[in-house]
């Protein structure tokens, strides 16, 4: 975006948008304390806002705002077959908080949601209260920042202290907090616990800065998972979406040369890899939208509803990084989505 | 396009002088006035005229993706929202009648301060502290989003009376606007450079023209044509001139007798070979 087009859109977050019920509420007025300069427009019902008819999401991003909202529907989901889950059978995911900051083109978000404002809820009690009857039957692995990415936003909203807490007081339940950015210090000063996985997503920069705008770049990354197995928690590296391009050999090298320079293989959970793959209905709407995008205009095959790469470049681009990476780590760390290798 | 939507004719008076628009008369219900990339649209008083004028227009003249409405109209408000002449941005409507609200994307930077306002039935004689009243927006916006993006239309109030009964002049309309014209023109700039920006990547229509022949020929099925299409769009998107490709492709099948699907397919499998 150029500067000129950025002067003439509304700062982020320039109107914040708070559900009337939960307006007074500690967790909402935290929230809204931190946007001194906003307007504050008063909702009955978040999907007030959020599920307009005819919004153009991806205008929106430019000046993307806030929704303060209790979630009273769904809260914790079954996980999605697209996803990795790590062998772990009772595999869910949860979202306190909708879309994200960073503007990854190949994000599935933009074709999920019909808005890119960012949705907060502020309800975690009712989240806990869900979780801990389901604990009574079975442990739980589950996925906390899914629909957004948790950590980037920790700093006006604090969700990954919140679980992160919980997840202390119940054993049997597993949290993965999924990022790509560099806010390891929002939670540094918290004890590590064993059942809470930090998991950091990285690309090849050169990847990073076509398609992942306004992440960090990848060696503050490399910096942040150092800085947190350094203080003992568990870290994952995923390697997901690995994307195809004519370079991707020299690329996927660097990267991860850059990984096992800097971090020591095992301090290393485990590494997840999987080629890039998007739900049809959502690929096409992003289609629609991101004209000019490589990534998303890539000439995909579908399977049962499902864009991916045609299953020579899928087998090709996973192997040559899963081989890369086992001179490094030991292959059990290692988990690949579909079988591939 | 640029659309101006009023309720009466004052508050229009100075949109249609300085821009030196010209009446349309092929609309007999409402009025019109146009000239190169304005329109102001002229609607009537009331929720009913207003969304029905602006269906009429838009049914007969569909705007495109990088249009802006705006509507700019008066309204009244208690002493202590704001002042004779005072100009607010509205990110939120609400229909009295049936306590519906409707929220207008607010992107685009301007120098107004904003306020919710009301739409009532009838003259508003006594409303709270913090809002506006008027007797259109909410129809303005449920029919305008028939046709328009919620980022696309903009609503512009400025306060003609303080809900004291004393009826406004149509030349001191007129005056409370002209007075804001500059600062309503700067946002409509600002709204229509933000969705000019918006740059649709496409096929030319040579290239287009070329596509079809080559389905044609090979007698692609809908999901081959949307396939090559893909293919031809991907080649062009990493900087091929896919003319070229195209005119080596008809070239090689200009004398092929397509007979089975099967047949079309490999081709199209040849042609993501050269593409991939
Ligand atoms: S960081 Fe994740 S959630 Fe955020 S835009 Fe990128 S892919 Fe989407």
């Amino acid at each position: 975006m150029s500067i000129y087009q950025k002067k003439l859109y509304n700062p982020p977050f320039s109107h914040i948008y708070c559900e009337k019920e939960i307006y007074d509420t500690k967790k909402a007025q935290q929230i809204i304390k931190k946007f001194k300069n906003s307007r504050i427009i008063l909702i009955e019902h978040y999907k007030d806002i959020f599920c307009r008819k005819r919004q153009n999401s991806f205008i929106q991003k430019n000046s993307q705002n806030l929704i303060i909202a209790k979630n009273k529907g769904c809260l914790i989901y079954k996980g999605a077959p697209v996803c990795q889950d790590f062998g772990n059978s009772d595999f869910y995911y949860t979202t306190t908080a909708i879309n994200c900051i960073y503007d990854c083109e190949y994000c599935f978000l933009q074709g999920m949601y019909p808005s890119s404002n960012i949705v907060l809820f502020t309800n975690f009690y009712d989240y806990k209260e869900n979780i801990l009857k389901m604990l009574k039957k079975n442990s739980i692995y589950l996925c906390v920042s899914f629909d957004t990415d948790l950590l980037a936003i920790e700093n006006l909203f604090g969700s990954c202290r919140e679980w992160i807490e919980f997840a202390k007081e119940e054993k049997n339940l597993k949290i993965e907090i999924r990022t790509k950015s560099t806010n390891f210090n929002l939670i540094s000063d918290i004890t590590p616990c064993t059942n809470v996985i930090l998991a950091w997503t990285l690309s090849p920069d050169n990847l990073r800065q076509a398609y992942e705008h306004k992440t960090p770049c990848i060696d503050k990354r490399i910096e942040n998972i150092k800085k947190a197995i350094k203080s003992g928690w568990k870290v994952r590296i995923c390697l997901d979406p690995l994307i195809y391009t004519d370079k991707y050999k020299t690329y996927y090298t660097e990267l991860i040369e850059n990984i096992f320079k800097h971090i020591s293989a095992d301090k290393i959970n485990d590494i997840s890899i999987g080629a890039f793959r998007m739900s049809a209905e959502y690929l096409k709407k992003i289609r629609r939208n991101r004209t000019d995008s490589l990534i998303i205009n890539y000439p995909f095959e579908t399977t049962n509803g499902i864009y991916h790469y045609n299953t020579e470049i899928e087998k090709e681009l996973t192997s040559f990084v899963y081989y890369k990476i086992i001179k490094y780590i030991d292959k059990d760390k290692i988990f690949v989505w579909k079988e591939n290798v | 396009m640029f659309y101006i939507v009023c309720a009466l004719y004052c508050e229009a008076n100075i949109f249609i002088e300085k821009l030196n628009l010209k009446k349309d008369i092929h609309y007999k219900n409402y009025q019109v006035f146009k000239r190169e990339n304005f329109v102001v649209i002229i609607t009537g008083c009331g929720i009913i005229s207003a969304a029905a004028s602006i269906s009429s227009y838009f049914s007969l003249n569909p705007p495109k993706e990088n249009d802006i409405l705006i509507n700019v109209g008066v309204c009244g408000c208690s002493i202590k929202t704001g002042k004779i002449g005072d100009m607010f941005l509205c990110g939120k409507i609400t229909d009295i009648t049936t306590n519906k609200s409707y929220y207008p994307d607010i992107l685009y930077v301007n120098s107004f301060e904003e306020k919710e306002i009301i739409t009532f039935p009838t003259i508003c004689k006594d409303l709270k502290d913090g809002v506006l009243a008027d007797m259109e927006s909410s129809g303005i916006y449920q029919s305008a989003i028939l046709f328009f993006d919620t980022h696309q239309i903009i609503f512009v109030k400025i306060v003609s009376d303080n809900l004291n009964n004393i009826p406004v002049k149509q030349p001191e309309v007129k005056l409370l606007i002209k007075k804001n014209y500059d600062k309503i023109m700067q946002l409509a700039e600002n709204a229509s450079n933000c969705v000019l920006e918006i740059k649709k990547f496409d096929l030319t229509n040579d290239e287009l023209n070329m596509y079809n022949l080559i389905c044609g020929i090979l007698k692609f099925t809908v999901s081959m044509k949307y396939k090559f299409k893909n293919l031809l769009y991907y080649y062009k998107l990493k900087g091929n001139n896919i003319l070229t490709l195209l005119l080596e492709i008809e070239n090689k099948i200009k004398d092929t007798e397509i007979k089975s699907k099967t047949e079309g397919k490999k081709y199209l499998e040849y042609i993501s070979k050269k593409i991939i």
